[in-house]
């Protein structure tokens, strides 16, 4: 009778995966934000879709190198590249719902410019504060800064664009739109 | 040769949709104002025959807006080639290939556009049915085959700003392709046979040359590495493979006297067997212990291979850690979800206990929760952080095996070391002075053994020698036989083009003086450029007819003459764009249909025109009329 507890809780161990939780989504898109000067609407960030095929570049050194190398990518690393971007694919419904729940909060204020692409940037919240002034978050900082080297203008670029930069041009078919 | 003709050109897509009429033989004619759709309707039938068209690619500022904004879209084209009926059916999504389906025999084939890979390709599909040879030409070291889009060049009368250039422009940007060369090419091979068989034989006679080039290439750098081999092996004797099989033979023969001799000495010396079981068991334990070296070193690199994976296994352990850290650290300081938020919209759902969200009755400990709590947050980072101990574990056991396995090897080369050290013993001991015959025997032995091998090898290297050579004459042999052919062509091909070209000056003189007033003679210069009263006609306004007639004269010529690689096929958009006198563009419109009606052969020629733009007793061959309210992409207009 007391198993079934016990099994779940190890069932649900199982099924987390850290790179599709919400708080990771939520604590990385503040980070690219507030990096990115996000803070007002004429500094917003076009489409945050673009935050699905980020996260995995913000959040990992080894994945980091993937995007910002300009040696040829070897066989096992542009299959590793081809992964994140399928991983990007199915997080961008995640994306979606997010930057509408923690906009309802407040976290984020969200303009809808056209069909597809909104205009995001930060709100005046004392958590967001609490939670980016933290030292934690320093190595998404960093990496973010070492994307920007490669490819700049993160804030404003198209998300297609984006793709290309990331991926396309690095011999990873993309798809998905 | 073979004929071509457009029968239906229809455009599918979500959006917008277009189907013709039959398109019957002579001329055709598509009319329609300014933005209606004309330029359209003859890139819809360049594009379906593999042809680039900058405004429907996907890159570039002058996009074609309805094609682009629509979806699943793309074009048929239903033609005929010697009266036999194709579709061909090209998407816009999907461009690199087409499907050609044959009527006759209901075969598909799905044909890339671009040549890749040594595929066969739409264009080649195209020009072996038109018996059009695909050719490579060269144009200085870069090759390339003959493209049905560079037949079109002088088919397709496309709306070029500048009329003043005969050939349509290049579908690539590509300076080599749109040479001077490959333009006399295309029209040397466009109107003669002959000229069709000196361009094949010259383009085979490039690929003989440079298989010639690599069959060299390949023979020095065999000869140097084997005249590198014999250096080291038997000072620098460059003998061939007869002197090697003949100096072989004789070492046999020194070999089997010797055999003989040490078998008569056997009987004779009852040491002997001693010595030779001694170097028996030096062998053995030589061998014995570079196997073991080989084994542990393998057992090494498989314990260095699993120690990269773990490693690797471990940096990711660690970057979960860390991230699930700041997932607890963002859920406890934003409090955004919980077990209760709704998996959809992410809002807080009050939930009833033993409810489930939707609200039906369920067991509370089977309730599917969506989201984790703080407490199951650090259940999964402590399972995490055991799981980057597991791995150091395993590592730091890769470590201690692979200091066991290294004391071993050391073991192990020290007893190869002996081992070669004993050998070395043994065979100074044997290297005195003879004690018996047999000794001496046997020595001279194992010198005849060891001469016999490397003759063996030389003789092998100068075999493989002997192919390359062999080989590289060939290419030779054929370089000089396509050589002597394409001079024999060339004779041929020359006076083929002599005589052709002398047709097409006058027919061109003759459609240009019936056309323009002032126009008195005609010719093709040596770049098959057409020059007008010998240069000194510059009329302006006459570009556009100078160009259209080149193309018709060239239709005509393959009217009279059925061996013309020529496909009896006009495609012709809106030739009024340039600034020309509407009286002679009438006039040299009015030109087709009698160049084909007076033909006995039948000939199709596609034309695209604005309104009113043409002699009006041609006025019942419009088989499409485009207006602003009914245009290509909005409405069907079918007469």
């Amino acid at each position: 009778m007391n198993e079934r507890p016990d099994r779940e809780a190890a069932r649900r161990r199982i099924m987390f995966v850290a790179g599709e939780d919400f708080y990771f989504l939520t604590y990385t898109l503040l980070v690219l934000l507030r990096d990115l000067g996000a803070a007002s609407p004429e500094r917003a960030f076009f489409d945050s879709r673009k935050l699905a095929y980020l996260a995995d570049f913000l959040g990992s050194d080894t994945d980091l190198k993937l995007a910002i190398t300009e040696a040829p990518l070897s066989e096992a690393a542009r299959s590793r590249l081809a992964l994140l971007y399928d991983r990007a694919v199915a997080r961008r419904i995640a994306v979606e719902r997010l930057v509408e729940a923690i906009e309802k909060r407040q976290l984020i204020h969200v303009a809808h410019s056209s069909r597809n692409a909104d205009h995001v940037h930060l709100g005046h919240h004392v958590e967001v504060k609490r939670l980016l002034e933290s030292p934690r978050y320093h190595p998404e900082t960093a990496r973010l800064r070492t994307l920007r080297q490669t490819v700049p203008q993160l804030r404003t670029m198209k998300l297609g664009t984006l793709k290309e930069k990331l991926f396309s041009t690095r011999g990873v078919r993309t798809w998905g739109d | 040769m073979g004929r071509l003709a457009i029968r239906t050109v229809e455009y599918f897509g979500d959006l917008y949709s277009f189907m013709s009429p039959p398109l019957p033989d002579g001329l055709v004619i598509i009319e329609g104002g300014n933005g209606t759709g004309k330029t359209t309707f003859a890139d819809l039938i360049f594009f379906g025959l593999g042809g680039t068209v900058r405004q429907f690619s996907k890159k570039g500022m002058a996009q074609h807006k309805e094609i682009r904004a629509d979806s699943n879209n793309g074009v048929r084209l239903t033609i005929t080639i010697d009266d036999k009926l194709y579709t061909i059916t090209r998407r816009f999504d999907d461009a690199g290939d087409a499907l050609v389906a044959s009527h006759a025999t209901e075969q598909v084939e799905v044909l890339p556009i671009v040549r890749r890979d040594g595929r066969r390709v739409l264009s080649d599909w195209l020009l072996e049915a038109l018996g059009i040879h695909v050719v490579t030409l060269f144009a200085g070291t870069y090759g390339g085959k003959l493209n049905f889009a560079d037949v079109m060049r002088l088919i397709y009368h496309d709306q070029d700003p500048d009329p003043s250039r005969v050939f349509k422009r290049n579908d690539h940007d590509n300076f080599v392709s749109d040479s001077k060369d490959f333009r006399r090419a295309i029209f040397e091979i466009l109107i003669g046979r002959a000229s069709e068989d000196y361009y094949d034989v010259l383009g085979e006679l490039k690929l003989a040359q440079v298989a010639l080039a690599e069959r060299h290439a390949a023979l020095n750098a065999y000869r140097s590495a084997v005249s590198r081999t014999m250096r080291a092996t038997a000072k620098g004797d460059d003998v061939n493979a007869e002197f090697l099989k003949q100096e072989l033979s004789e070492r046999e023969k020194q070999l089997e006297r010797l055999e003989q001799t040490r078998r008569q000495l056997r009987q004779t010396t009852p040491n002997a067997p001693a010595g030779e079981a001694s170097l028996l068991e030096h062998r053995r334990a030589l061998s014995s212990a570079g196997r073991r070296v080989a084994d542990t070193e393998q057992k090494a690199n498989a314990v260095r291979t699993e120690k990269i994976r773990l490693r690797s296994l471990e940096d990711q352990l660690i970057d979960e850690v860390e991230r699930i850290q700041k997932i607890i650290h963002a859920h406890e300081t934003l409090a955004l979800f919980s077990p209760d938020t709704c998996p959809c919209c992410l809002r807080k759902v009050d939930r009833a206990k033993n409810n489930c969200i939707c609200g039906q009755a369920i067991d509370e400990g089977a309730y599917q929760r969506f989201f984790y709590s703080s407490e199951e947050y650090v259940g999964i980072l402590k399972s995490k952080q055991k799981n980057v101990e597991t791995v150091r574990a395993a590592l730091a056991g890769c470590d201690e095996e692979l200091v066991a396995l290294e004391n071993s090897l050391t073991k192990h080369r020290a007893d190869v070391h002996a081992a070669r050290r004993d050998m070395s013993r043994w065979a100074g001991a044997a290297d005195g002075t003879y004690t018996t015959e047999l000794e001496r025997v046997d020595d001279e032995l194992v010198q005849v053994r060891v001469s016999l091998e490397r003759l063996s090898e030389r003789l092998e290297l100068e075999l493989e020698r002997d192919k390359l050579e062999l080989q590289a004459n060939e290419a030779r042999l054929n370089v000089d036989r396509l050589q002597q052919r394409a001079r024999t062509l060339e004779g041929a091909a020359q006076e083929d083009r002599d005589s052709k070209v002398r047709q097409f000056d006058q027919l061109y003189t003759s459609l240009m003086r019936s056309t323009l007033r002032d126009v008195r003679l005609a010719r093709l210069n040596s770049d098959y450029e057409p020059i007008l009263n010998d240069a000194e006609y510059r009329e302006a306004s006459s570009t556009v007819t100078r160009r259209l007639m080149y193309y018709v004269t060239l239709l005509q010529m393959s009217l009279a003459d059925p061996t013309m690689p020529f496909p009896r096929f006009l495609l012709v958009d809106t030739p009024e764009t340039a600034g020309i006198d509407v009286d002679n563009l009438s006039r040299a419109i009015g030109k087709i249909p009698e160049v084909i009606g007076n033909a006995a052969m039948p000939a199709q020629v596609i034309l695209t025109t604005g309104d009113g733009k043409y002699p009006e007793h041609l006025r019942p061959l419009r088989k499409v009329i485009l207006t602003d309210s009914d245009r290509l992409l909005n409405a069907r207009a079918i007469l």
